[in-house]
């Protein structure tokens, strides 16, 4: 009996000590980071560097100069605008697609699969050339139709978790409704669509994290000043030839901000979506 | 009944046109010029591309002893991340007991994969900094000063430490991937195999292992595509240095595109990473099949 | 040539002088007339001009001295877009694939180093006003063209602290074997208290910043200021004897006194400039961009002190490298060329004298004399003769063959700067590579 009670207490110890030392690792670095935000150039080189500075000695200037920059307005305006057309598209054209994809038969289905896969596989740096010419076509360079559509075509994960997900559904559904005079239009939008709300809200989360932390295409397509998101104006801070580590530390830590609420309201609606996507019995 | 069969038709049309549409232009248009470009000696620039057959090819195989020491680190990204799946899979085995504060745990390890992996990777940067770096005054106070290292410059060492800032930004990701494909187990069956011990493992490997096959694939695959095609932490954190000691695939390709104007060989080696992440997983998926079978 | 430029040069420092008075600048209202009317346009054109540049800090000046609302002064109804870029090597990235899709902005920024990539997307402005105020337009022409305007010099001071060095006994060195000594004095006199003392801050991590040493130590050596030119023409351009083996071997020889510190590679280039900052490191090799970012530190500047890298060459004579940088262009792929080039004309005729007020680098125009900068010029008192060097970047037989033998100057001091680096091997390789890449090319 006292055996079994030692190692039930010896377990439970160990599991709060790799949970302690999970929660270390993760917030650790990220400590740092908003530690740093609050200190002087000068400060870095003097205190230690993983403490947060003495009170009297803290800082708002860096937060100060990130928060009066010209383009952080702008830029959580382009980021919302993005997210938002971007992700309502992702969700019809994905769950419409995987549907359809994961239900029917059809003359050149596997093509068609084939190239989606394809489009999982292709290193999308090199291919940039041939895409812009197609933005460029478009004539959506330099406007946030670019990003938009971008976000849209490639990185097509939310097929496969919709085609995940549309597989759990029992074929039955769709027959009971049929006879009961649906046509596929209504079924899908009725009865389908509905079931896969986890799913949206994983695609939902996957999505804003790609975006948001996506630098290239909205670098690469929208040039114009007026056309910053979140991560380009980050990245103006830690320009090669003008970098300050606490200026940075600040504008990463402005930039984390809107993600990391999103993630305290929602984590478990968040985790539990995503992870029902890869899980198939 | 024909009927039926013309307005699935036509619902297949409507629902399939703008996504065939989309993926003509942006996936198969730009794959194909991709293939093409790979058999000229583009420079980017220039309006017209000439044709030189397989003689990028052949100087990929041949002459790129740095694009291969680059792959090299690629697989040392991939090696790291393989050997973090089982404690991953442990630590979510352990989240899954249900015990105080294992959701909260479960929260904060997620955090890495939802914030801006950008701004983290100049973070880490400064965190490994031999001059007032966080890292180094960490192991300085746990009295551990003698095991520093240049942890950027060491061309041992620097893929090590940028492949665990790639496993810090991913592992608490695939840790919630498994936790939730072991929930969907029973949760007495979970209970017994941590206590039982030995047994348990079998328990595990047996019932538990085969079950979650499905999430064990996903984060296989997104281990095999992320590292190989990994470029933004070197990029951000060494700018693929010292020398090529901490490039990868990738950045090779990007630097040999954009630095040196040869888009025609970017091209080819963009091939080739494709070509080896489809054989990487097609022969893991083929391994771990017979093991899971077994 | 070198002599007119210098010429032109020592008349700007003495123009400097004079500069108290030359703040009235030239009177704005009939210059503006003039380019209005060369251009021939019509002055209501309705249009929106794209304007890239890399420069983060000039943004900033440009929107507080209001470059577009001076512009509509003139043309009412023209807006100027401005595309702005983290660095050079992005903004160049991007410059190339937007090339490649003729999407190139209207007026764009180069160095001389990309005039082999873009010359062929460039408007001649040999007939422009900008062109023939300018002092270093002429020399900078390819083929005859004039196809950009610098707005800045780029020419390179070591900045060091004069109380750090009066501590260590070390005086202002003016040949290289001097320097050599210096920066080993200091990084024995300091790292014995302060291990991560570097005698000169690199931030060598980023690669770019050893380009004082790397890419222009052939160049400064010889005092050949189409060094890479010649070595183009060369078969094995590294081997024994050659300036660029000459040059490389007393940059390694350098480096290799441990004078960057513990830790070179570590470091990045803005970690480096704070270390300066904050006196843990005696020296920074840098050029008026890196002037700004110290004056805006914010940190005492009084013992703050400049002199040129003293390259030396066998006979004593100083060589300096002068560059002008920010090359402004109008690209012929733009819709309104005319308009693009009566804005380059209205920016260094009108704009240029206010903008350049707010820089460190000195002015490049005739029309607006500035005074130099007071830390920089101390660089001037302490070596008043040089030889300067005119450098442009290696010409397109060089560039096609460091594209096809991927020679990265900077990769080579970081490689320098690696544990068991080999000097003579690495000489074999480049050699080696370079005849290949010259064959392939067809080039022998």
């Amino acid at each position: 009996m006292n055996k079994h009670k030692y190692k039930r207490i010896g377990i439970a110890a160990l599991k709060y000590l790799v949970s302690a030392v999970i929660i270390l690792v993760v917030m650790g670095p990220l400590l740092v980071t908003l530690f740093t935000s609050f200190k002087t150039q000068a400060q870095l080189g003097s205190g230690s560097s993983i403490l947060p500075p003495p009170l009297a000695e803290i800082t708002l200037k860096n937060y100060a100069e990130v928060l009066g920059a010209r383009l952080l307005i702008p830029a959580v305006k382009n980021t919302v605008i993005i997210l938002v057309v971007s992700i309502t598209l992702n969700i019809l054209l994905g769950s419409v697609t995987a549907y359809c994809l994961e239900r029917f038969d059809f003359r050149f289905k596997k093509v068609i699969m084939g190239c989606f896969y394809l489009g999982m596989l292709v290193p999308t740096f090199v291919v940039e050339i041939a895409r812009f010419k197609v933005i460029q076509g478009m004539g959506l360079y330099n406007s946030l139709g670019a990003p938009i559509i971008i976000y849209v075509a490639s990185d097509l994960m939310q097929l496969y978790l919709y085609m995940q997900f549309v597989s759990k559904l029992p074929r039955a559904l769709d027959e009971s409704a049929l006879i009961d005079g649906c046509n596929y239009f209504q079924i899908f939008y009725r009865i389908i669509f509905p079931l896969l709300a986890p799913a949206t809200a994983t695609v939902v989360v996957l999505k804003i994290v790609n975006i948001v932390n996506d630098m290239y295409v909205p670098y690469l397509y929208m040039p114009k000043t007026k056309l910053k998101t979140l991560t380009t104006f980050l990245m103006n801070y830690a320009g090669a030839q003008q970098g300050s580590w606490p200026t940075l530390a600040a504008a990463i830590v402005v930039v984390l901000i809107p993600t990391v609420l999103l993630y305290v309201f929602f984590h478990r609606q968040i985790t539990e979506g995503l992870s029902a996507g890869a899980t198939k019995e | 009944m024909k009927s039926l069969k013309k307005s699935r038709n036509c619902f297949i049309l409507c629902a399939l046109v703008i996504p065939v549409v989309l993926l003509l232009l942006f996936v198969v248009y730009p794959s194909f010029d991709l293939i093409a470009m790979s058999f000229t000696d583009w420079d980017g620039v220039s309006p017209h591309r000439q044709f030189n057959g397989i003689a990028n090819y052949i100087t990929m195989f041949r002459d790129s002893p740095d694009l291969w020491l680059s792959l090299r680190n690629n697989l040392i990204y991939l090696g790291v991340h393989m050997i973090m799946i089982p404690i991953e899979l442990a630590i979510a085995v352990m989240l899954n007991t249900r015990f105080k504060g294992a959701n909260f745990v479960k929260t904060i390890a997620f955090l890495p994969f939802i914030i801006n992996g950008v701004g983290m990777s100049y973070a880490f940067s400064y965190f490994f900094s031999p001059v007032n770096g966080a890292f180094n005054e960490i192991l300085t106070m746990a009295g551990l000063s003698g095991s520093i290292h240049k942890w950027l410059s060491d061309p041992q060492i620097v893929n090590f430490v940028l492949a665990a800032v790639s496993a810090w930004r991913f592992s608490g990701y695939h840790i919630v991937l498994f936790s939730t494909g072991l929930t969907s187990l029973s949760a007495e069956m979970m209970e017994a195999a941590l206590i039982d011990g030995a047994s348990a493992w079998q328990k595990l490997w047996r019932i538990q292992l085969p079950n979650i096959w499905m999430v064990f694939s996903f984060v296989m695959f997104d281990c095999i595509r992320g590292t190989l095609q990994c470029f933004d932490i070197p990029f951000i954190m060494t700018g693929g240095g010292p020398g090529y000691a901490s490039s990868t695939f990738t950045l090779y390709t990007i630097d040999t595109a954009f630095k040196y104007n040869s888009f025609g060989m970017a091209a080819t080696m963009a091939v080739a990473i494709m070509v080896i992440v489809i054989a990487v997983y097609g022969i893991q998926q083929i391994l771990l099949k017979k093991v899971i079978d077994r | 040539m070198k002599k007119v430029l210098a010429l032109v040069l020592s008349a700007c420092m003495c123009a400097a002088v004079f500069a108290g008075c030359g703040s009235e600048k030239a009177p704005a209202a009939d210059s503006s007339e003039t380019s209005a009317a060369e251009g021939g346009l019509d002055k209501n054109i309705k249009a929106t001009l794209t304007f890239a540049t890399w420069d983060n800090e000039a943004m900033d000046v440009f929107e507080e001295l209001d470059l577009e609302g001076r512009f509509q002064e003139l043309y009412p109804n023209v807006n100027i877009e401005i595309e702005e870029f983290k660095d050079d090597i992005e903004y160049f990235n991007q410059m190339k694939i937007r090339a490649a899709a003729n999407e190139l902005p209207d007026i764009m920024y180069l160095q001389t180093r990309f005039y082999p990539v873009f010359k062929d997307y460039m408007m001649d402005l040999s007939d422009t006003k900008a062109a023939a105020n300018n002092i270093l337009a002429a020399e900078c022409a390819v083929d005859g063209r004039i196809i950009g305007i610098p707005e800045k010099i780029s020419t390179d001071y070591v900045f060091y602290w004069s109380d750090v060095f009066e501590e260590a006994g070390v005086a202002v060195p003016h040949t290289w074997e001097e320097f050599v000594t210096a920066s080993e004095t200091l990084q024995k006199h300091y790292e014995a208290a302060d291990p991560d003392f570097m005698a000169i801050a690199m931030g060598a991590k980023d690669g770019w910043p050893m380009y004082p040493l790397m890419e222009y130590a052939a160049a400064s050596f010889s005092g050949e200021s189409n060094y890479w030119d010649i070595m183009a023409t060369e078969d094995e351009p590294f081997a024994e004897g050659t300036e660029i083996n000459k040059a490389f071997t007393k940059v390694y020889d350098l480096l290799n006194r441990g004078v960057l510190g513990r830790d070179p590679l570590g470091l990045g280039y803005d970690q480096a400039l704070s270390m300066f900052l904050n006196k843990k490191a005696a020296m920074m090799i840098d050029n008026s961009m890196g002037m700004a970012k110290i004056a805006a530190s914010g940190v005492d500047l009084s013992t703050l002190k400049t002199f040129y890298t003293p390259y030396t060459d066998e006979n004593g004579q100083f060589n300096h490298i002068v560059q002008g940088d920010f090359f402004m262009g109008v690209t012929n792929t733009s819709e309104n060329p005319e308009l693009a080039k009566a804005f380059l004309e209205f920016y260094f005729e009108d704009f240029y004298g206010d903008y350049i007020m707010e820089l460190a680098s000195d002015s490049t125009m005739t029309n607006a004399p500035k005074e130099k900068n007071q830390y920089m010029a101390y660089a001037d008192a302490e070596q008043p003769e040089m030889n300067l060097v005119n450098y442009m970047g290696g010409g397109d037989d060089f560039t096609a063959i460091v594209n096809k033998c991927k020679f990265d100057h900077n990769k080579v001091g970081a490689q320098m700067l690696m544990e068991g680096f080999d000097l003579e091997q690495c000489f074999d390789e480049l050699n080696k590579s370079w005849s290949e890449a010259r064959k392939s090319l067809g080039m022998e």
